[in-house]
């Protein structure tokens, strides 16, 4: 039997450089972007009878927040053998909650102190025999930096498991005691002795995830509420405050016997915190630095990415796979399913990595250096205004670039509301991949001014803050708005190495899901396009006559009072659900030879297929990426129908508008725009019935 | 009074923090609690930038207003 360790402790406290050290991968799990907040696990170099499992940084382990949960789970429901807590020497008050709460589950604990050195520079000082003491547990130094005392920790942690001796017992007060005996008592033998305390603890607090774990009767549970009643009665508190209360007196008896702390003197870091947050400073400065790093992917790198996708995806590599399969005898059907459906498809979107690359890249300078949590409180400000919170900057900031990314990093954002509508609305951003699209309309309608690429920009940004606006205002979204609360790092020098990985990871997480995903459904949209029925049968026929063309053909008059209700339009919309820049493609494949878009649509009816194309359901990429952070049908489902309406709405406006100002046209149709124009304006602009006082 | 109304530098000690809900769970787990010592580091607008127990935290107005000095 393997033993299995587990690495628990604060975010930024250096667990994962201490796995990377341990088990000799370069695996990156941490709070940030992009990345997957998971468990993962491997086994140790030295012994490969060790496994060891990082799990992500959390403050405490109630479970409030999705990365608390995974490692809550994880230490409830895998019960690893013993437990390596790791702390940071700067903050061991704070991380020292943490280290009673792994104690409360009854897991066997060792606790390594890590960046000890750069504590004691400051004039901290930590008895670590003293502490090892007080908390009845082996308590040792490391660094994870250059890897002193991480074997020692290991052997350490291995001796626990096999005692496993039951680890730290924190007696609380009197009163606390007695309500967690009495709640023990009507809870034994409905769970496990070990998770016995643990369990009390969470129903004294009224934790909700704590059903889950046990399935008590009626009359148990109404014995729990009185216990819970008569002990906030006499505590004249509500159980949570109190015990809150309670654990840091033991924490403060326990620092005052074995800390030293150097009194909190203002840092270099903390001078240059006075100045980017500075209402007058800090937003410029912001405002620079994104811009610079916005300009430097989409434009500059963006090149790359058009090379990618003209020269490598579009020309040289389907001609070198075409080549091969003739080599090979194969069919012409199949050929070009692999060449125009296969690497086309996924070709396109691969095609995008050199931008996301350079703006992971930065992304990541910004993180490690410790800017973008000060960006995310002072945008804070901003973002509150639409109902999203400064979390939502950097998945708004991605979106522009994909909306995969976009949608991932948006497990960052606390608040369940708050993650929902942010995952709803960053695809309004206009992502590179609409870029196509906004560049087609935009020269072959209005090739003299510059205005209809910014104006797509525009209606992706209003799009985002007044579906904002309103959907905070509706009984899922409003209420209660999660208050901003976020530990700021100490600005450094952002680690090359560090950041080339994490970069490279982000990119290796996009690729990943791209691959998989867009494969099926290029596969999917190539046969349907190029499928149809023909004299009785299934047969490869001119996309003109394909099953697409079919479907398109039929839903087309749904979109005629938008403007763009031909067959070829709506086809080419359809297939922008696998990926917005097969919209341009489809074009060019449906219209007949020798005609121009500008034959087929008014200026009108193109800027409006522009804007519905923008709003609408983004590519199944994004929308998978949506259903695994929605995490159900339902919520998925009710996203994509609120994007298509608001594009269908604002397409449907713009479209009616035009052809009265333009054209003079006032009709039924007319009518029933402004009638919506007024419902809009009225769900923006009404007060907002769910605001609490 | 509140964390806003201490001048940048200042240190006082936490009286009184009202629990009551996630939220506010959140500001315990960052190692505010009653009796610890918060410096501020910066102000902007009602929101804060302070320090306790030598980590540095961010608050928006919200929060401020639920941590008694």
């Amino acid at each position: 039997m393997p033993i299995r360790i587990a690495l628990v402790g604060n975010p930024n406290c250096g667990k994962t450089t201490l796995f990377n050290l341990l088990t000799g991968s370069a695996e990156y799990v941490g709070n940030r972007p992009g990345v997957t907040v998971e468990e993962k696990s491997a086994p140790l170099k030295s012994d490969k009878n060790i496994i060891l499992t990082d799990l992500p940084g959390v403050y405490s382990l109630s479970p409030y927040t999705p990365d608390e949960l995974v490692t809550r789970d994880f230490l409830v429901e895998n019960r690893p053998d013993v437990v390596i807590n790791v702390i940071d020497a700067l903050t061991i008050t704070r991380s020292l909650s943490l280290t009673l709460r792994i104690a409360e589950m009854g897991v066997p604990v060792v606790v390594a102190v890590n960046m000890l050195d750069a504590a004691e520079k400051r004039g901290n000082s930590v008895d670590l025999t003293a502490l090892s003491e007080l908390l009845g547990c082996r308590v040792l130094r490391i660094s994870a930096a250059d890897g002193s005392g991480c074997a020692e920790i290991v052997t350490a942690a291995v001796t626990a498991a096999k005692s496993d001796n039951s680890p730290i017992l924190i007696r609380f007060s009197e009163k606390t005691e007695t309500a967690l005996d009495k709640i023990s008592l009507i809870l034994f033998g409905q769970i496990s002795d070990k998770l016995l305390r643990f369990c009390a603890l969470n129903f004294l607090v009224q934790d909700k995830k704590n059903s889950a774990l046990v399935r008590l009767n009626a009359a148990d549970k109404a014995e729990i509420e009185k216990i819970i009643l008569t002990f906030e009665t006499s505590v004249n508190s509500d159980a949570e405050s109190f015990l809150a209360a309670e654990r840091s007196k033991i924490i403060a008896k326990i620092t005052s016997r074995s800390v030293k702390s150097a009194p909190p003197t203002l840092t270099a870091s903390d001078k240059i915190d006075a100045v980017l947050t500075n209402p007058l400073f800090g937003l410029p400065v912001f405002a620079a630095a994104a811009f610079l790093a916005f300009f430097v992917s989409v434009t500059l790198v963006g090149n790359v990415g058009d090379f990618l996708r003209n020269s490598v995806f579009g020309d040289f590599l389907p001609q070198c796979v075409e080549n091969a399969l003739s080599l090979l005898g194969c069919a012409d059907w199949l050929k070009a399913l692999v060449c125009d459906g296969i690497i086309g498809g996924v070709g396109s979107v691969l095609s995008f990595l050199p931008q996301l690359a350079a703006l992971f890249f930065f992304l990541e300078i910004f993180e490690e250096c410790g800017y973008m949590s000060r960006v995310a409180f002072a945008a804070d400000r901003v973002f509150r205004k639409f109902g999203l919170s400064g979390k939502s900057f950097v998945p708004v900031l991605l979106g522009a670039v994909c909306g995969v990314p976009a949608v991932m990093s948006a497990r960052t954002v606390r608040g369940v509301k708050d993650r929902r509508l942010t995952i709803m609305l960053v695809t309004f951003v206009p992502c590179s991949a609409k870029l196509p699209v906004i560049v087609l309309v935009a020269d072959t309608f209005f090739p003299d001014t510059r205005f209809a690429a910014s104006a797509a920009y525009l209606v992706g940004s209003a799009a985002v803050v007044c579906s904002g606006i309103i959907l905070k205002k509706t009984k899922h979204f409003g209420g209660v708005t999660t208050p901003f609360a976020a530990e700021l790092p100490p600005f450094r020098i952002p680690p090359p190495k560090s950041v080339i990985l994490h970069t490279l990871d982000n990119l290796k997480n996009f690729t990943v899901k791209v691959g998989t995903l867009i494969f099926t459904a290029c596969t999917l949209i190539w046969l349907l396009s190029n499928l149809g029925f023909s004299c009785g049968k299934i047969s490869l026929c001119p996309p003109s006559e394909s099953f697409l063309a079919l479907i398109g053909g039929t839903i087309a008059p749904l979109f005629a009072p938008l403007g763009f209700g031909k067959w070829q339009t709506v086809v080419a919309s359809m297939t922008g659900i696998a990926a917005k820049e097969n919209i341009v493609g489809t074009l060019g494949v449906l219209l007949p030879d020798n005609t121009s878009l500008s034959e087929l649509l008014t200026p009108a009816a193109a800027f409006s297929m522009l804007i519905f194309n923008l709003l609408c359901a983004p590519c199944v990429c994004a929308i998978s990426a949506a259903h695994k952070e929605l995490g159900s049908l339902k919520s998925t489902l009710a996203a994509i129908a609120f994007q298509t309406l608001a594009a269908y709405f604002a397409s449907f406006v713009f479209y009616r508008l035009c052809l009265l100002f333009l054209n003079g046209v006032f009709d039924l149709l007319t009518l029933a725009a402004f009638a919506l124009l007024a419902a809009f304006l009225f769900l923006l602009l009404r007060p907002d019935p769910y605001r609490k006082k | 009074m509140t964390l806003s109304d201490l001048s940048v530098g200042e240190t006082r000690k936490i009286k009184h923090i009202s629990v009551k809900d996630s939220a506010s769970r959140y500001l315990l787990n960052l190692g505010f609690a009653q009796g610890v010592s918060v410096t501020l580091v910066a102000e902007c607008c009602g929101s804060v930038i302070v320090r306790v127990n030598n980590s540095r935290i961010a608050l928006d107005k919200e929060l401020v207003k639920r941590i008694l000095l």
